[in-house]
């Protein structure tokens, strides 16, 4: 008997393959959380300071539960920008011109280009600043998809997404387009070619 | 004897689990696809696929910004 549970707890264990997913590693919703390999206690990232460290912890530990994301934290329009983020989710899984419309459909565009609905005038801009922040999503995405496969180490990959949320965060505060292009232009070009 | 007989029982069963997923469909079967309702095709949209796209595109985003 005593072997035959034995058995069983080393059967259960190998079928238990531990599932990684990314999770969005600048907080929000969990798409689905790291399972850990141990039954050791799951790290609270959000108890580091900066963004950097918090988004090398959710890399490398994933995300337990919902959070803020950190572009949307001490914001006025945090609860708006939080649900932007969970309206744009699935537009990641789409592809070409299918994830371009669902950025803009989501971000509240009543046309297909940045042109015409700049043309609509002043309300336009706040759809025109989530589908940025959209776009910026898109490229952490790529930098977390990198990190999960190896081409970027966490340290590597938390140092460009913290980069990109000082973009957003930028963005959402209505910064000098100048002062946002510097560091649009910074991160492209420490951006590894081994990210396409 | 008892473990092996055991060992045996639960290889079946994962085996016959996993068969059951890999059925291959009857050569009758309609594609999948046949079905499916066509979605319209998007025609002044970006198309997103590299991180450069998303780049140029936030750089023409930030033209209108301006």
């Amino acid at each position: 008997m005593k072997k035959f549970f034995m058995f069983f707890v080393v059967f259960v264990l190998l079928m238990s393959v531990p599932v990684l997913a990314k999770g969005g590693s600048s907080g929000g919703t969990v798409v689905k959380p790291k399972v850990m390999e141990t039954e050791t206690e799951p790290l609270d990232c959000e108890s580091f300071a900066t963004i950097k460290e918090r988004v090398k912890c959710r890399l490398e530990n994933g995300q337990q539960e919902e959070t803020t994301p950190e572009p949307c934290r001490q914001l006025a329009i945090a609860t708006k920008c939080v649900q932007y983020y969970k309206d744009s989710i699935e537009c990641y899984d789409l592809n070409g011109k299918e994830k371009d419309q669902c950025f803009k459909t989501r971000a509240g565009f009543t046309t297909k280009d940045v042109k015409a609905e700049r043309a609509r005038g002043e309300p336009s801009l706040g759809a025109i600043r989530y589908y940025a922040l959209a776009l910026l999503y898109d490229l952490e995405e790529r930098a977390e998809d990198a990190v999960d496969d190896g081409r970027l180490t966490s340290d590597e990959g938390a140092e460009l997404i913290a980069d990109i949320v000082s973009i957003k965060v930028k963005i959402l505060e209505k910064a000098p387009v100048s002062d946002i292009r510097k560091e649009v232009a910074a991160l492209q070009a420490k951006w590894p070619s081994t990210i396409r | 004897m008892r473990i092996l007989l055991l060992l045996l029982i639960i290889g079946m069963i994962v085996l016959s689990a996993c068969g059951e997923k890999m059925t291959i469909p009857e050569v009758s079967d309609p594609p999948v696809t046949e079905n499916r309702p066509v979605v319209e095709q998007p025609d002044d949209y970006t198309d997103i696929q590299t991180a450069e796209d998303d780049f140029e595109a936030l750089d023409e985003t930030l033209d209108e910004l301006e």
